[in-house]
């Protein structure tokens, strides 16, 4: 293979890649908005009137996490599922945010601390990595951590 | 997050889980997970770092092969020297074995920054060796072609020509393009200094071919652009440096060289590489 040929197949690799990674930016994007609408809600408990519509509160918090598991589902099939490490940086920070919300409404709901699992299930996506789109350990716990200096 | 910031955090979870005023089974369940991250973090941790000392030890041995290579054009002994780098490289290949070894069942890409250094360099020695040897860059293929290996039940290394017994396991280790566009950036360094080491000894030939090569690398790289990891812009600065000190020895010796008696061409040469040192790189 000459030199040309070689750069030029690196090339076409390369492009292929930037076209997945934009694709994934993009489902990215909506998660995050969705993620900000979950955010403002859960917030307004700080407040003394918020206090009293928590239970309202988680409710429509967990309406609002269905579109999050569609868009999680949208997002499983921008890429090959044992590809996830590759594009992880993408969702990391999101997928963070939306760990802390789940743990949030979890315990807003019953004073308890969400397990893995339940995360997992809140978002639509699993625990184990060889079994799919998964809840990094690293990920889960980061979420754990910013609900805790929100609490 | 970085790995250390997250098992870190993870003990810190810990204490503050035995802190929280909860009751009593609630409690011991959090303490009981957090045990269970933990086991799960310090093993990822561990695997990381045996293979960052792998990837160490390929980097050195890979290194040591290079130098070996740069002799290649004082020793009367061409092919000897050929053999002894070829040497060091299946060692390199064994190492790149244990990689492929640790990364049985995971996911490559969760530890790739833990060896990428090892096989750029890995990638660098052996396009240099198959540059000075034939004259042509080795192609991604050729280098992901050599590095199957074979696991049998016996432990029996790789290299039996037969069939494998029932128990046999084969395991590939793929370098991606990324990692192998950033070896052969490096190549290019290399083999500028191979250019101005062959001038030193009279071989007035390797220049022209080495220029007429540099430059078609340099191509390929401006050809592929941003589109590359971020570390190839970087790169490239330093390739058309390398480039720039090769054409300019070939126009030395077009130019001057039947002027200038052999022995001396080394040190106009010495002189003329730290002049263009000292100025800005020119594009």
């Amino acid at each position: 293979m000459s030199v040309t040929e070689m750069f030029s197949y690196i090339q076409g690799f390369l492009s292929a890649d930037q076209d997945v990674r934009e694709d994934i930016r993009k489902v990215v994007q909506n998660l995050e908005q969705t993620a900000r609408e979950i955010l403002t809600l859960l917030q307004s408990v700080h407040q003394p009137s918020g206090f009293k519509e928590i239970p309202s509160k988680c409710a429509k918090a967990r309406e609002l996490f269905s579109n999050v598991r569609t868009q999680m589902a949208e997002l499983k099939t921008k890429f090959p599922v044992e590809q996830y490490y590759r594009f992880h940086e993408h969702w990391r920070f999101v997928l963070q945010r939306l760990a802390f919300l789940a743990a949030f409404v979890v315990y807003l709901e019953n004073e308890t601390l969400v397990t893995r699992e339940e995360v997992a299930q809140i978002l639509g996506i699993e625990v184990v990595r060889e079994k799919g789109f998964h809840l990094d350990v690293e990920d889960f716990l980061a979420g754990v951590l910013i609900m805790a200096s929100e609490l | 997050m970085n790995k250390r910031e997250g098992e870190g955090w993870s003990r810190r979870n810990v204490e503050a889980a035995q802190e929280r005023d909860v009751h009593a089974n609630p409690s011991s369940a959090v303490i009981a997970a957090f045990k269970v991250f933990q086991q799960e973090l310090d093993s990822r941790h561990d695997k990381y770092e045996r293979l960052v000392k792998i990837s160490r030890d390929i980097t050195i041995e890979s290194k040591r092969a290079i130098f070996l290579l740069h002799r290649v054009t004082n020793v009367p002994n061409a092919e000897g020297v050929l053999n002894e780098a070829e040497g060091k490289l299946d060692g390199v290949r064994q190492k790149i074995g244990q990689i492929a070894e640790e990364l049985r069942g995971e996911d490559i890409y969760q530890f790739h920054r833990a060896f990428t250094p090892g096989i750029q360099e890995y990638v660098e020695a052996i396009s240099f060796l198959h540059y000075i040897r034939h004259r042509s860059l080795i192609s991604l293929e050729e280098i992901n072609a050599r590095l199957v290996f074979m696991n049998t039940e016996n432990s029996d290394p790789k290299g039996s020509a037969e069939a494998p017994p029932s128990g046999a396991r084969v395991l590939t280790f793929q370098v991606t393009p990324a990692d192998y566009l950033l070896g052969v950036a490096d190549l290019t360094g290399e083999l500028m200094r191979l250019c101005i080491g062959s001038v030193g000894n009279g071989d007035i030939d390797t220049p022209f071919q080495l220029s007429q090569f540099l430059r078609q690398i340099h191509d390929g790289f401006s050809y592929i652009g941003n589109t590359g990891p971020y570390e190839v812009s970087k790169k490239l600065h330093t390739l058309r440096q390398s480039l720039g000190k090769v054409e300019d020895a070939c126009y030395t010796l077009r130019v001057r060289g039947s002027e200038i008696p052999k022995h001396m061409l080394a040190d106009v040469f010495c002189s003329r590489t730290t002049h263009m040192d000292t100025e800005e790189g020119v594009v």
